[in-house]
């Protein structure tokens, strides 16, 4: 009996190592879905859709398909700003921005008194949301999140634009919680380059 | 009377001649630098020199002699002859050079507005010219120095910044026009060879004075804090340069400073390890090494010194090589480097230095090979690579013959506390890297605690700018793809960049910041080392680091890793708190699936789509969370996934995790025998056993067995005490 009950005791002190139980997966295979949306070319009404650049620096208009044309001309900053619709606050119930988009044209350096220009690709922007006093919370860069960090040339392609990237506070402002506008910034460059760059925007929408 | 006048005037002229003439006060481009006040700072005359170092009798008047002499060119023109890679980098170089209208008068050139260009155009196509130049006495290629020498002789600053001057634009500049000066010494007029003498002279009092001495305005002094930031190395290199090329052309007035930067280079060798490695990174090690290694080079070929002797100057190519990602053509390094897509450019081609000083054929092989896997750009695939500069001045044919392959494929760098172990010396290696050393690594941290404390009690200051809170951490290639990612030089250093362990979500101390900073009260040897190390049979090795004191509220955390080549990498864990939290094992995969959570089982995907298994066991409950995470860097950003296992709500825990990268389908079993943990891994012919019995000790070696079919496959045990800053 004694041994009996030793054994038992040292069966039991042998733990066997556990595994785990999976609480988060975002490569699950779930599809994000859209649930609402800024900005489409294809909508039938966007007049109340308000974008603009509080730096005055992009120039917009819109393409005869309607999508939205973004010109960036010049080496200074510029924050293309779209404003959510009415009722859209808290961002952080969603979990992606899905932003369908295409570049176009060129970046141009100057050596030595001529200018050399080379096509650009690559979405080299912060995103993130901004409040109604126009602070941020926390950014994600645009060319993490494009597929292989460059555009395809020529045609437009949608990022999914994790919003866990998005959702978090910066500098103690928690914009993502109570959001007026989706904005993304492109930083001052170099004197000797200028930028003649479109963007070519179809669609914006939150998504889960 | 009139012999007063005349003493006066002869005392007068004397005191002229020993004072430099500054240049006149020109403005630069900036309106908010007071140019005449910092050139102020300069003082009219250095004092009397104490010293210095004497230019070898044979070398007075002589030129070139800076980099290389006739002798060299003569030689280097032989070897090219019958090697091809020589024939080329020389056919290139000469072509280059004389080009007509190359190099064109500028108003302002590019090399004085930022250190980029300074270092691309100044460092590498200067000098370059000054090869060409060297190799064929082209009319063209003379046209093309001169406008450049004129260049910098009519703009008013060598870096017009706000570190006037003296920054490390200013010293590559220095080095390019002292080599282009060198070379064309004999075919200058001589009024205008004089004024280039003069202001060589004038930049390197600059130099010296604002910078070295610290008296230049309104700038952050962090370069002079200690010997090795590479920053410091530009600067001395720019320094010896210039005064060496002029060393008997300014009636002595180079004495002082050559006196006083060679006690400055010696105290750089002093404090450099004998590994030549860098605590940085291998991409901040190649971004310093060969300034550090040319300042040795002028000194030896022009003063008689010995300065290349020293063994970080043979050894230094190793961070470059064992930091390589196989296959992919880029760096795998902790530390400040993209980590992306790299071709080899000058500073790269200075490593060839290393076997040219150490005779060592094998080692030439490796890194031929290595230099060779970086010489196609992906972005302009039609383009003919060019070899550059110090392929000429460093590469030596006469080590060819050696193998790659009988060159070990593991190494340890005692001076940072990593690892770099791979299972062959082929593009599709596996190769695993682990670390777990102080910030600074260990030659730093002496030099910090031979210094004084500062008024506030604080040890002297290091800079650690670009060291990562990476302890414990570790990175893994496989099938040419990063499946453990190194990192991307963070723009905020976290641990959660990292694959190591995080309490309560946090990392190590000193996480945070764009730019490290030391801990200022604590020893931070103390924070993180390697307690053991032992290397086997068929190069298994099994090595181990403690963390415990990296973090602010764990008492120990103990990594094991077992590697065995060919068959299996097992990491072993065992982390107490000071108080229950969450305990996190930390991933960082670039794409991370779910296998089988019940199994415990994982995959990394590959672009190529080949998947790279892990199982994940502890020996508490554990949340499961993949999640996307962005590695923010400076150079790209990336968006990967954070794969973070918590144990909640516990003050101490155990993990083991078996990664497959050679596909053998291994498995794993583990389960806790009082303090021993028993862990079983099977796969296709593996049945292996081992007993690991952590310490919960800071200091102590782990005792750790492997066994198949009863046979001992590795053991680690309390004698196998991992070195320390030297394997000496």
């Amino acid at each position: 009996m004694k041994k009996t009950v030793l054994l038992l005791l040292l069966a039991g002190l042998a733990v066997g190592a556990q595994a785990f139980t999976v609480v988060k997966n975002v490569n699950s295979g779930k599809a994000p879905e859209e649930k609402v949306v800024l900005f489409d070319k294809n909508a039938p009404d966007m007049s109340k859709f308000k974008y603009d650049d509080p730096l005055k620096v992009a120039k917009f208009s819109l393409n005869p398909d309607k999508s939205l044309k973004i010109h960036f001309t010049g080496n200074k900053a510029t924050t293309p700003t779209f404003y959510l619709p009415d009722g859209v606050a808290n961002v952080k119930n969603y979990n992606y921005v899905l932003f369908t988009v295409r570049l176009d044209g060129n970046m141009m350096r100057n050596w030595q008194g001529k200018w050399n220009k080379s096509p650009w690709d690559k979405l080299w922007m912060g995103a993130y949301f901004i409040n109604a006093q126009g602070k941020r919370g926390s950014v994600a860069n645009l060319d993490a999140v494009s597929p292989g960090g460059v555009m395809p040339k020529g045609k437009s392609a949608t990022i999914a634009i994790p919003m866990v990237l998005m959702n978090k506070p910066a500098y103690g402002v928690d914009a993502a919680a109570k959001a007026k506008a989706f904005q993304i910034r492109w930083g001052k460059t170099h004197d000797y380059m200028n930028r003649d760059i479109t963007m070519t925007i179809d669609k914006i929408s939150l998504a889960d | 009377m009139n012999k007063k006048i005349l003493f006066c005037s002869a005392a007068f002229a004397l005191v002229a001649s020993m004072t430099v003439q500054a240049a006149p006060v020109k403005k630069g481009k900036h309106k908010n630098i007071d140019y005449a006040k910092v050139l102020s700072l300069v003082p009219a005359k250095d004092p009397a020199p104490k010293d210095a170092p004497k230019l070898k009798p044979e070398l007075k008047g002589k030129h070139p002699r800076l980099l290389f002499d006739d002798a060299f060119i003569a030689n280097l023109k032989k070897q090219a002859e019958t090697d091809p890679v020589l024939k080329k980098a020389v056919a290139e170089t000469i072509k280059y050079g004389s080009r007509k209208n190359l190099m064109r008068k500028e108003d302002r050139p590019a090399v004085v507005d930022n250190d980029t260009a300074a270092l691309t155009q100044g460092f590498s196509n200067y000098i370059r010219l000054a090869f060409a130049y060297a190799l064929d006495k082209n009319p063209n290629t003379l046209e093309n120095i001169k406008p450049v020498l004129n260049n910098m002789l009519e703009t008013p600053y060598w870096a017009d910044t706000i570190e006037l001057d003296c920054n490390m634009g200013a010293a590559n500049n220095m080095v390019a026009v002292a080599a282009l000066y060198d070379v064309a010494y004999n075919d200058l007029d001589p009024e205008f060879r004089k004024k280039i003498a003069e202001r060589l002279l004038v930049q390197a009092r600059r130099m010296y004075y604002l910078g070295y001495q610290k008296l230049c305005p309104n700038v952050v002094k962090y370069w002079q804090n200690d010997p090795q930031p590479n920053h410091r190395w530009h600067r001395g290199c720019g320094q010896i340069a210039a005064l060496s090329v002029i060393a008997d052309d300014v009636d002595g007035k180079a004495d002082f400073l050559l006196g006083e930067m060679q006690r400055e280079f010696e105290f750089l060798l002093k404090h450099y390890p004998d590994d030549g490695d860098c605590h940085e990174g291998s991409g901040y090690q190649n971004f310093g090494f060969f300034y550090l290694a040319l300042t040795a080079w002028i000194f030896d070929h022009n003063f008689g010194t010995n300065y290349l002797k020293h063994p970080g100057f043979s050894n230094a190519w190793k961070q470059q090589v064992y930091y390589d990602a196989p296959g992919m053509q880029s760096n795998m390094t902790f530390g400040d480097a993209p980590n992306r897509v790299a071709v080899a450019a000058h500073l790269d081609g200075g490593f060839y230095l290393c076997s040219r000083l150490s005779r060592d054929k094998d080692a030439f092989a490796v890194f031929d090979k290595f230099f060779h896997s970086r010489t196609f750009n992906p972005r302009y695939p039609k383009a003919v690579y060019q070899y550059p500069w110090t392929i000429l001045l460093c590469y030596d044919p006469t080590l060819k013959g050696g193998s790659a392959d009988k060159f070990p494929v593991n190494h340890l760098f005692a001076d940072l506390g990593a690892v770099s172990l791979r299972d062959n010396w082929g593009d599709d290696a596996v190769a695993f890297t682990f670390k777990c050393g102080p910030y600074g690594g260990y030659k730093l941290n002496e030099f910090r605690h031979s210094m004084p404390k500062d008024k506030y009690g604080n040890y002297h200051y290091l800079n650690l700018a670009h060291d990562d809170p990476d302890a414990n951490g570790f990175a893994l290639t496989a099938f040419r793809d990063f499946i453990f990612h190194p990192g991307n030089y963070s723009v905020s250093k976290m641990t959660s960049h990292t694959s190591s362990i995080l309490f309560n979500n946090k990392g190590q101390k000193q996480e945070g910041d764009v730019y490290t900073q030391p801990a200022g009260k604590e020893d931070m040897r103390t924070f993180s080392y390697l307690t053991g190390f032992k290397q086997g049979e068929n190069n298994r090795v099994i090595v181990e680091g403690e963390a415990g004191n990296a973090y602010p509220d764990l008492k120990t955390f103990r990594r094991s890793v077992i590697w065995m080549p060919g068959e299996y990498i097992l990491l072993l864990d065992d982390v107490k708190a000071d108080k229950a939290g969450v305990i996190s094992w930390n991933g960082i995969i670039p794409k991370a699936f779910v296998d089988d959570a019940e199994a415990g089982r994982c995959y990394a995907l590959t672009k190529t789509g080949k998947k790279m298994y892990f199982t994940l066991l502890s020996n508490k409950p554990i949340k499961a969370y993949i999640d996307f995470y962005e590695l923010a860097g400076r150079w790209t950003n990336l968006l990967v996934n954070q794969c973070k296992f918590d144990a909640e709500n516990t003050d101490n825990a155990r993990f083991a995790c078996l990664l497959d990268p050679w596909e053998k389908g291994v498995k794993l079993q583990m389960k806790e025998a009082g303090n021993n943990v028993e862990l079983q891994v099977t796969g296709k012919g593996i049945n292996d056993k081992w007993v690991w019995t952590p310490t919960g000790d800071l200091n102590k070696v782990s005792t750790i067995t492997g066994t198949r079919d009863g046979k001992e496959l590795i053991k680690l045990t309390e004698k196998d005490v991992a070195p320390r800053g030297s394997t000496k």
